[in-house]
């Protein structure tokens, strides 16, 4: 089944190549960021919330033929939140990643500024996350969870070369039918506790697994690439 | 083959007579462990799957209508131990789904590309069972019932003018379905009606593989 899209992919993008936009022998570096903080403070004794998050994400590649290229690719996420309202505090640190994909990108001009691209990839990636359930302003339990995953996609989206060393990028449709997950967790839980006062533990572990056609538009990304080399 | 080729390149038609079989699969599952620290005989496990399968024959009875069967099928299985308790429940839930399905189409000028809009309407059986073993005393519970489902979308079709195979998906932009399920014993009726247009890209697709078997002539 996934050979069968890859195909499909690849004799959407491959045939009727009319001009070769991109030059075997050219390499890029692009990148794709977003941050975003969000504080509320007050003088009287409303509590206080504070939230910030990012995520980064940076490439590089070659064309190693005409309108065909590999690379590496680096993300990293961040997401931070504090809540006084609640009680106990939840831990200041929500989600912090890390990734790394190998992939390869092939792509159909449209004319001599646009293109299409189909991106196909890789990932291995490590995840820490800190969960937890509410109820009416108390905190039930915090999880620590701890997440290893790999899995396959691809992404396609549009290219527009605003100058020779220049790109921009928009992904507009994802696909991820492959993804595999280990897990390992800790959670504490503050609503039930031992004789001697102390909150009960536990730890977890778990495999998952899933195979799933779906193609999703999410949101769209927009990124930017610098050519070098080349001609 | 070559029949096919030509008729679409000039027509911009699929052939009367051409056989269709289409179909998609997803499946997912978790395995899990949870272990209190200060009480190993706290430990509880969870195993989870679900697959579904779902398959399509049809056949072209004109140039642009295919009339055809989906059988759709679907399965959760769900079991979970608590060791403290010596407590297990599983829970076994399949349901399948006969929609007899029209469809009507339209191709992108002479490219591989086509459009359709898919109707289908049928029955749909669903099990669900439900058993806790406390000790060795294991209760069941089962209920079954059916439903009747309608539903209309359009899809995109990508077919390969050399061998036939095909890679399609129906997008929710225009969607319209209807569900009825029948009294039984002290449950009630229940109606349900869906209907949205939305102009923005559809937010999810899901992929099918197909194969259209052009006659040889």
């Amino acid at each position: 089944m996934k050979n069968s899209i890859l195909t499909f992919l690849l004799i959407i993008f491959l045939t009727n190549i009319a001009t070769a936009q991109f030059q075997s022998g050219e390499s890029f570096v692009s990148g794709s960021f977003f941050n975003n903080l969000n504080s509320v403070s007050r003088t009287d004794n409303t509590p206080r919330f504070n939230a910030y998050n990012h995520y980064i994400n940076l490439s590089v590649g070659k064309f190693v033929r005409d309108n065909r290229a590999l690379g590496w690719g680096l993300t990293h996420s961040l997401s931070t939140a504090s809540n006084s309202a609640l009680q106990p505090e939840p831990t200041l640190l929500r989600d912090i990643s890390f990734g790394i994909e190998r992939f390869a990108e092939y792509y159909k001009s449209l004319n001599d500024k646009f293109a299409l691209y189909a991106r196909p990839a890789l990932n291995l990636g490590y995840a820490f996350k800190n969960s937890n359930a509410v109820e009416q302003n108390l905190v039930v339990y915090e999880s620590k969870i701890n997440t290893i995953s790999i899995s396959a996609g691809i992404s396609a989206g549009v290219v527009w070369r605003v100058s020779p060393k220049w790109a921009l990028y928009g992904g507009f449709a994802f696909l991820n039918p492959i993804s595999v997950g280990y897990e390992f967790s800790e959670t504490e839980n503050f609503q039930n506790k031992y004789p001697n006062g102390e909150n009960v533990k536990s730890t977890g572990n778990a495999v998952t697994y899933a195979f799933s056609p779906n193609l999703s538009s999410g949101s769209i990304g927009l990124g930017f690439r610098y050519f070098y080399g080349g001609k | 083959m070559g029949t096919w080729l030509s008729l679409g390149n000039v027509y911009g038609q699929i052939q009367k007579g051409t056989g269709y079989v289409g179909g998609t699969i997803s499946f997912e599952g978790q395995t899990k462990k949870d272990k209190e620290k200060a009480e190993a005989l706290n430990t509880s496990s969870n195993w989870v799957q679900s697959i579904a399968p779902e398959i399509q024959f049809g056949k072209m009875i004109g140039e642009r209508t295919m009339l055809g069967l989906g059988v759709r099928y679907n399965l959760q299985y769900n079991r979970y131990r608590y060791e403290a308790a010596d407590l297990t429940n599983t829970q076994l839930s399949q349901g399948i789904a006969l929609l007899p399905f029209i469809r009507q189409y339209k191709t992108l000028g002479s490219s591989n590309w086509s459009v359709f809009l898919h109707g289908e309407i049928g029955p749909q059986f669903q099990s669900v069972e439900t058993t806790s073993t406390q000790g060795s005393t294991p209760v069941t519970q089962k209920r079954e019932y059916w439903q009747y489902g309608l539903s209309i979308k359009p899809g995109i079709a990508y077919v390969s003018k050399k061998n036939g195979w095909a890679v399609e998906g129906y997008a929710n932009i225009l969607s319209l379905s209807a569900n009825y399920v029948p009294s039984k014993d002290d449950a009630g009726r229940v109606f349900m009606l869906n209907t949205g247009i939305s102009t923005s890209f559809p937010n999810l697709i899901t992929l099918r593989i197909a194969k259209y078997i052009f006659p040889k002539n």
